[in-house]
């Protein structure tokens, strides 16, 4: 029989973890998107690091910073009582970092390809800031809107390394499914391995296919063909 | 009285051009700009929108400071009591044309204005069409009523009749010329066609390489 836990704790990190982008990779995308700030280029190179950096450093990185002995984990711990390494929090903190580039990349070349004349036009009828986001931009880019919500939500679910390295194996905590796939393995449960394999594999595969179906209008395309 | 000036240094792939630019203009008026592609128009009518910071100037409506680079005061595009008509239109592609109208008004405001404007610009048809379904001439008259929405101090056209044949042309500039008579604004109208200033504006400055080579009074 299998343990859903997992597969469940999964699905609850990539809720999260992807509500928590939208917060914060927006507004980051649009003011990457219009600035030419000079620090510009370092937070854009810190952005993409989670893409090219090993989980593993990542992780460990957090793991300094995030335990109680660490410069942030000690101030959590002794002014919020928070502990963020072996706890879900602290995975969700881990997750946001490591998919943040997943999110911005595409919300922020949407952006940046849109006339600045919308964004102009929308001021001059005095419109607020956060008006013309909701609006306007963030209307006009559903494709790379979407793109970098469901990256998010497929990236969070195939975290491994940075998991591993803050999180642990704890049950109902912090193992997710990536993680109990390795445990099954290390146990020699190649079916239990299997069936988790399977299902991940399943989910993130018709993640990814609903984006391109949607990105590449194929649901139009089709409508189109019929009319 | 509306009173600016506006100097600023633009750079371009073909090069670079000092805008330096003093102009008065009495309130209520058309004004027309005329020049040729690159002379500046767009760009003076940006600065007065507030979309366009000077390096150094200012911009007065009747003794009311918009801008002033020696004061430090900017207001920014929104708090300005004035609206543009865009060259490329700048319309939203997300929205019909009844709500391109209707994200003009301010909160709260009643949706009169927005079916007025729709049955004189005769767009009753295509009011819930996006813009990717209308043709040039129609998003100009979308744009147009747009600003209108707005029912601004001044008016600001950039190239508001170019995609816009004969007859329609004419009963917009007759449609503005009329609102224009009964609740006067300035209006700031810039084009490269003579005729289209001389039919709708009472002064005329000519705009070469960023600067007025002429000014006066229209034909």
């Amino acid at each position: 029989m299998i343990d859903w836990e997992p597969l469940l704790l999964t699905l609850k990190l990539a809720l999260t973890t992807t509500f928590l982008l939208m917060l914060t990779g927006i507004p980051l995308a649009w003011w990457l998107s219009g600035s030419r700030a000079r620090v510009k280029p370092v937070i854009e190179t810190l952005v993409s690091m989670p893409l090219v950096l090993p989980p593993t450093v990542l992780g460990f990185y957090l793991l300094i910073l995030l335990s109680p002995s660490g410069s942030l984990g000690g101030w959590l711990d002794q002014h919020l009582g928070l502990r963020l390494i072996f706890s879900f929090p602290g995975l969700v903190f881990a997750s946001v970092i490591y998919s943040l580039p997943f999110m911005v990349q595409p919300v922020q070349s949407g952006l940046a390809g849109l006339p600045p004349s919308l964004r102009e036009a929308a001021l001059t009828l005095g419109k607020s800031r956060w008006t013309l986001l909701y609006r306007v931009l963030l209307p006009n880019i559903k494709p790379s809107l979407l793109t970098g919500i469901i990256l998010s939500f497929a990236h969070t679910i195939g975290e491994f390394g940075v998991v591993l390295m803050i999180g642990g194996s704890i049950p109902g905590e912090t193992k997710v499914a990536s993680i109990a796939i390795y445990d099954e393995v290390e146990a020699l449960r190649y079916d239990m391995a299997g069936r988790y394999s399977l299902i991940l594999f399943a989910f993130t595969f018709f993640i990814v296919l609903a984006v391109h179906l949607i990105n590449g209008n194929y649901f139009k395309k089709k409508a189109h063909d019929q009319a | 009285m509306i009173k600016l000036e506006f100097q600023k240094k633009l750079s371009f792939p073909s090069g670079e051009m000092n805008m330096d630019i003093a102009l008065h203009m009495k309130e209520g008026e058309w004004v027309g700009i005329y020049g040729p592609s690159g002379a500046g128009k767009t760009t003076l009518l940006r600065f007065m929108a507030g979309l366009l910071r000077p390096h150094n100037g200012f911009l007065r409506i009747n003794g009311e400071t918009w801008c002033d680079t020696r004061k430090r005061i900017f207001i920014p595009p929104g708090k300005r009591d004035a609206a543009m008509v865009f060259q490329e239109f700048a319309l939203f592609p997300n929205m019909t044309v009844d709500q391109n109208l209707a994200f003009a008004l301010k909160r709260g405001e009643d949706r009169r204005i927005v079916r007025e404007l729709i049955e004189i610009m005769q767009l009753e048809a295509l009011k819930d069409a996006k813009p990717d379904r209308l043709s040039g001439g129609q998003k100009q008259r979308v744009a147009l009523a747009r600003a209108l929405v707005r029912r601004p101090r001044l008016l600001m056209l950039d190239e508001p009749f170019s995609a816009l044949d004969d007859d329609m042309r004419h009963n917009l500039q007759e449609y503005l010329l009329q609102i224009h008579r009964a609740r006067p604004f300035t209006a700031m109208l810039a084009s490269h066609s003579l005729s289209t200033l001389n039919h709708m504006t009472r002064q005329i400055a000519v705009l070469s390489e960023g600067k007025i080579i002429s000014e006066g009074p229209s034909l």
